[in-house]
C-alpha cells in the first residue's frame, strides 16, 4: 500500500512537471518573444518556397509521367517512388558535398545559407509531389482523357481539366510536400548549420532547446510546428473537399 | 469525283501486348454519310473509332480528312477541333451537368442556343443540377452523347451509344441521334447490334477480327456475308422494303413488289424504308399455297442448299427470287419438295415472327 502510494507521488510529481512545462510554454506564446517569431517566419519562407518549387518541379514530372509511354517509365517511376523514402540526411549530405567549398557549386556560397535550406527541402519534397501526384492523376480514367480529346479538346486543354478531376489529390500531394518540407531535420541541420536568426528553423530550434534543457520553449516551438501544419492543411483541406458525392453515400449500411 | 470525307490507306495498327491487329487496307467515308460499323466485341470497332477521330496514331498507314493526308500533330489538332467522337464507357467531366456543357461548349465555341437545342431534344433539363456522381450510367451516357454534339462538328463518331440504356431508351436513343444529327454533318456509328445496323445503316462495314469483312449497303453486306452474320447472330435473314401501311402494330411492307406483313418494332408510317428480319427457321416451304392463316406467302425459287455444320440433318436452303432469303428445312423435308437450284415452292413465314424496323 505504501509503495502504491509513493508511486501516485512519483506519478504525480511528474505530472507536475509535464504542467509545469506546458504552462512557461503556453507564456511563452502568449508573450511571442521576437527570436521566437522570427523563427517562425523563417521557417514559413522556406516551407512554402521550398513547397512552391517542388510542385514547380515535382507537377510536371508527374505529368510526364502519366503521359510517359517510353521505356524506362517503370524504372522512373520506381526511383520517384523511392524518392519517396529517401533519408533526408543523405540528401543533406548530397546537398552539403555539392554546396561545401570543394563541391561543384561551393563558389556559389550557399552553405549554411536559407537558399541551401530550401534546395535541400526541395529535393525532398519533389518526389513526394510527383509521387502523389502522379498516382492522382491515375486515378482519373485514361477514357476521360480520351473522351475530352473526342470532344476537340486540345491534348493541353485536356491535361488541364484532367488536372482539375485530379485536384483533390494533386492538394493532397501539396500537403504531404509541405508536412514534409515543414518537419524536416536531419537535411536543414547539416546544409542550413542551425545560425540563430540566420538558418535557424523551427524543428532544428526544437532539437536545440531541448538539448539545453529549456523543454518549455521546445514545446511552445513545437506547438507552433504543429498549428502551422494544422493551418496550411485546413485550406488545402478545403480546397480539396469534393462536393457532389453519391447521394447514397450517406445511405451505406455499415 | 468529289474527294471523300475521311479515307483510311494501309492502314495497320498492332498492339504488341495482344497480338491484336487492325488492318485496312482501304476504306472511305463520303461527306454526309451514315456509316454503321458492325462488328462483335473485340473485332477492333474502338480501335477504328480512335483511329478515325484522330486519338491515336496508327502505326502504318495514311489517314485522309477532304483529301489532305494528315501527318503533322498541329495538324491533328486542328482537325480534331472538327471531329466529334463518343467513347464506348459513359464519363463526364466532375461536376454538375450544366457545368460539363459550359465546358465542352466553350472549349467547342458552341452558342447557348444549341446548348438548349440539345438540352431539350436529349430531355436534359431535370438533370442540369445533378453532379456527375449522382447520375446512372444511362443518365451519364445520354449527357455525354449530348455534349458530343456541341460545336456542329463536321465528323460525329459514335462507339455504342445505346450501351447501358434500357430498351424503351435505346430504340428512343437512335431516334434521338437521327434527328440531332444535320444532312451535313458525317456520322459514323459503331455498334455490335445487328437491329441498330438496320435501322441506321445506308452503308454498313462489318469488322472481324480486326479487318473489314464486307461493306455496302445493307442488303449487300447482309448477302455477302451471311455465313459471318450468321455465326454472330443466328441463323437469320434481312430484307429491306417500303413501309405500304401500317394497323394496330402490324405493319405491310412491300419487298420487291412482294407485300409482308410483320410486326412493328419501331413507329413507322407509310412510304418510309424498313428493314425485315426473321429467323431461318420460322420459314416453311410447301409445295402447294394456302390451307393455312400464315399471312406471308410466296413463290421463290431456289438458289442452292447446304448442310448446317453442326446441325446434323439440317439444311440450309437459300433463294435468290423473289428475293435472298434462307430457310431451314430437315433433310426428309429437303428430299420431299426434291429442293434443288431453279426449283419453285411456296414459303411462308408467320406475320409475327418478321419484326419490322425503321431504317433511316
Amino acid at each position: 500500500m505504501a509503495s502504491l502510494f509513493s508511486i501516485l507521488l512519483q506519478g504525480r510529481s511528474d505530472l507536475d512537471f509535464l504542467i509545469y512545462t506546458f504552462a512557461k510554454a503556453l507564456k511563452i506564446l502568449l508573450v511571442l518573444p521576437s527570436d521566437i517569431s522570427g523563427i517562425i517566419l523563417l521557417t514559413l519562407e522556406l516551407s512554402l518556397l521550398a513547397t512552391f518549387f517542388s510542385c514547380l518541379l515535382g507537377f510536371p514530372l508527374a505529368f510526364y509521367l502519366y503521359i510517359s509511354t517510353s521505356r524506362f517509365k517503370g524504372v522512373l517511376v520506381t526511383l520517384v517512388n523511392s524518392g519517396l523514402a529517401a533519408p533526408p540526411v543523405v540528401v543533406g549530405l548530397l546537398v552539403f558535398l555539392f554546396l561545401s567549398r570543394q563541391g561543384p557549386l561551393g563558389e556559389l556560397n550557399l552553405l549554411y545559407t536559407p537558399a541551401a535550406i530550401v534546395i535541400a527541402e526541395t529535393l525532398l519534397g519533389i518526389p513526394v509531389v510527383a509521387s502523389l501526384g502522379y498516382a492522382a492523376l491515375l486515378s482519373i480514367p485514361a477514357e476521360k482523357l480520351f473522351q475530352l480529346l473526342g470532344w476537340g479538346a486540345t491534348f493541353k486543354q485536356a491535361l488541364l481539366k484532367l488536372a482539375v478531376e485530379a485536384r483533390s489529390g494533386l492538394f493532397a500531394a501539396v500537403m504531404a510536400a509541405f508536412g514534409a518540407i515543414i518537419s524536416e531535420v536531419g537535411a536543414v541541420l547539416m546544409v542550413g548549420g542551425n545560425i540563430p536568426e540566420q538558418t535557424r528553423v523551427l524543428t532544428t530550434a526544437i532539437v536545440v532547446e531541448t538539448r539545453m534543457g529549456r523543454f518549455e520553449r521546445a514545446l511552445a516551438l513545437a506547438t507552433i510546428l504543429f498549428v502551422l501544419t494544422v493551418v496550411f492543411n485546413y485550406f488545402f483541406t478545403r480546397a480539396q473537399s469534393s462536393r457532389g458525392d453519391a447521394t447514397w453515400k450517406q445511405h451505406i449500411w455499415r | 469525283m468529289e474527294t471523300a470525307h475521311l479515307a483510311l490507306k494501309n492502314l495497320k495498327q498492332s498492339y504488341g501486348s495482344t497480338g491484336f491487329t487492325l488492318e485496312v487496307p482501304f476504306f472511305e467515308i463520303e461527306t454526309g454519310q451514315r456509316l454503321v460499323v458492325l462488328g462483335e466485341n473485340g473485332s477492333g470497332k474502338s480501335t477504328l473509332v480512335r483511329i478515325l477521330g484522330l486519338l491515336e496514331r496508327p502505326s502504318f498507314g495514311e489517314i485522309y480528312y477532304r483529301g489532305k493526308k494528315v501527318t503533322s500533330n498541329k495538324q491533328v489538332e486542328s482537325i480534331r477541333a472538327k471531329i466529334a467522337t463518343l467513347f464506348q464507357r459513359p464519363v463526364i467531366l466532375a461536376g454538375k451537368v450544366r457545368k460539363n456543357l459550359e465546358l465542352i461548349s466553350t472549349l467547342r465555341k458552341s452558342d447557348r442556343s444549341e446548348v438548349e437545342k440539345l438540352v431539350s431534344l436529349f430531355e436534359l433539363e431535370d438533370l442540369l443540377d445533378r453532379f456527375d456522381r449522382e447520375l446512372s450510367l444511362g443518365q451519364t451516357r445520354i449527357v455525354q452523347l449530348a455534349l458530343t454534339f456541341l460545336g456542329n462538328p463536321e465528323v460525329i463518331i459514335l462507339d455504342e451509344p445505346t450501351s447501358f440504356l434500357d430498351e424503351q431508351r435505346r430504340k428512343n436513343l437512335i431516334e434521338l441521334i437521327m434527328q440531332a444529327v444535320k444532312p451535313s454533318q458525317t456520322l459514323i456509328y459503331v455498334t455490335h447490334r445487328l437491329d441498330e445496323a438496320l435501322r441506321l445503316g445506308r452503308k454498313i462495314a462489318v469488322l472481324k477480327n480486326g479487318k473489314i469483312a464486307a461493306s455496302g449497303s445493307p442488303e449487300v453486306v447482309f448477302t455477302s456475308l451471311k455465313d459471318e452474320l450468321t455465326n454472330l447472330y443466328g441463323e437469320i435473314s434481312v430484307l429491306k422494303g417500303k413501309v405500304v401501311n401500317v394497323e394496330n402494330g402490324l405493319v405491310t411492307v412491300s419487298v420487291n413488289g412482294i407485300q409482308l406483313q410483320g410486326l412493328a418494332e419501331d413507329r413507322l408510317n407509310a412510304g418510309e424504308s424498313a428493314a425485315l428480319l426473321f429467323r431461318n427457321d420460322a420459314v416453311v416451304l410447301s409445295l402447294k399455297k394456302g390451307g393455312s392463316s400464315v399471312r406471308n406467302t410466296f413463290e421463290a425459287v431456289v438458289e442452292g442448299s447446304e448442310p448446317l455444320v453442326g446441325a446434323g440433318g439440317v439444311y440450309r436452303v437459300a433463294f435468290k427470287q423473289p428475293f435472298y432469303f434462307q430457310a431451314l428445312i430437315t433433310r426428309s423435308s429437303l428430299e420431299q419438295l426434291s429442293i434443288e437450284p431453279g426449283k419453285r415452292v411456296f414459303a411462308s413465314v408467320k406475320a409475327s415472327s418478321i419484326r419490322v424496323y425503321k431504317s433511316f
